[in-house]
């Protein structure tokens, strides 16, 4: 097939694809639910409380990263460099430990 | 060169040259000398970049803990300052930073993690801009069908991740701590990896899983090649589905048409 043709058939049945789906995502008007709308309302709360969990792991409404929390206090500073243990071997201390047969193994 | 941008570079080479670093003679001792001043600053710089990169990797401080998270954040931050003042955008280049950090070699997942809260995070942040909608195509004049070119959304990445980074990223974010070291505890390792794109929906970030063809076709199509040609790359069978997907999903922004105008109006998926 011509690919002028093929291209326009793929777009055209892939606008048709997009504009169907687009339909099912609008409200249920009738008073019943179905089965599958049902579904969709959970999968709707499920996406949500992880958009809001998000939020609160990822800091977004709570503090701007260029509000330069730590550089408020000189003695902020000098925290950070008592705390830079260059002079001792790092390892991994934190939750990877819970993934089975995942880290701290010498390799 | 001028004295002032002058005395910016040493200054800058000195804050970022390590606990050895000499400070510039224009950096005064008094009660504090100046070396002991400057390490204040070179903390404070350190400190405040290790914040902002604790904002965009809360799950890579999870699990490495908070003292190998710091001293990590440390020998990158002096490795790779920021070059935008906007550090919301810092902390890009962390996952190949990782890869070849010594310490977290026992940890090969761990960069792959990081190239996904990269992804979140930008997809959290990016410009509300409205997706492309499939009316807009519609109007596209058949002779431009096969030249037409897509914008990829703001919020948009496309990620080839090796390792199961996705299962493990919402394991250790879980807050309850049972159910986090039972998320933890079912991972499997030798799952293998993912190929996602991760984008701001309607209801928040979103982790699209895609067959290889799809995101062969996303990949393509994001990085500028017009539809025929993308379209190549992919059996002609999968071809409408997987970019009715990809167009159902929210992935492009806009399109244009060679030598046509750039369409964007869209309705918000």
């Amino acid at each position: 097939m011509d690919r002028r043709i093929f291209a326009a058939s793929v777009l055209a049945a892939a606008v048709g694809m997009a504009g169907v789906a687009g339909m099912t995502a609008a409200p249920a008007s009738a008073a019943m639910m179905t089965k599958e709308q049902m579904m969709q309302v959970r999968q709707a709360n499920k996406t949500r409380a992880m958009a809001e969990h998000l939020q609160k792991c990822y800091g977004i409404n709570a503090i701007a990263r260029n509000d330069c929390a730590a550089g408020a206090h000189s003695c902020a500073g000098q925290a950070t460099v008592a705390r830079d243990p260059a002079s001792f071997v790092l390892l991994p201390t934190g939750d990877c430990s819970k993934i089975a047969g995942g880290s701290l193994k010498a390799s | 060169m001028s004295a002032l941008l002058d005395l910016q570079r040493r200054f800058r080479a000195a804050l970022l040259g390590g606990a050895d670093a000499a400070p510039p003679p224009e950096v005064l001792g008094g009660l504090v000398d100046a070396a002991a001043r400057l390490a204040i600053y070179r903390g404070n710089v350190i400190g405040n970049l290790t914040g902002a990169l604790r904002l965009t990797y809360p799950a890579i401080e999870r699990l490495v803990g908070a003292a190998f998270f710091a001293a990590a954040c440390a020998r990158f931050a002096v490795a790779t300052p920021p070059d935008s003042a906007d550090l919301y955008e810092y902390g890009a280049g962390f996952a190949a930073f990782l890869e070849d950090f010594e310490p977290a070699r026992t940890l090969p997942y761990l960069a792959d993690v990081a190239r996904l809260e990269f992804a979140v995070t930008r997809a959290l942040h990016a410009p509300l801009v409205p997706a492309l909608d499939a009316a807009a195509l519609a109007a596209v004049p058949a002779a431009a069908e096969d030249g037409l070119r897509f914008l990829p959304h703001p919020s948009l990445s496309l990620l080839d991740l090796a390792h199961p980074a996705p299962a493990i990223w919402e394991a250790v974010l879980t807050e309850e701590p049972d159910l986090r070291a039972a998320r933890l505890g079912a991972i499997d390792l030798d799952a293998g990896g993912a190929q996602l794109a991760v984008l701001r929906g309607a209801k928040g970030p979103a982790l699209l899983a895609l067959s290889p063809a799809a995101f062969a076709l996303a990949g393509a199509l994001a990085g500028g090649t017009p539809l025929g040609e993308a379209l190549d790359r992919v059996a002609a069978a999968e071809a409408a589905s997987c970019l009715g997907l990809l167009l159902t999903q929210g992935l492009f922004a806009g399109c244009r048409a060679p030598g046509g105008p750039t369409h964007s109006e869209g309705t918000i998926p």
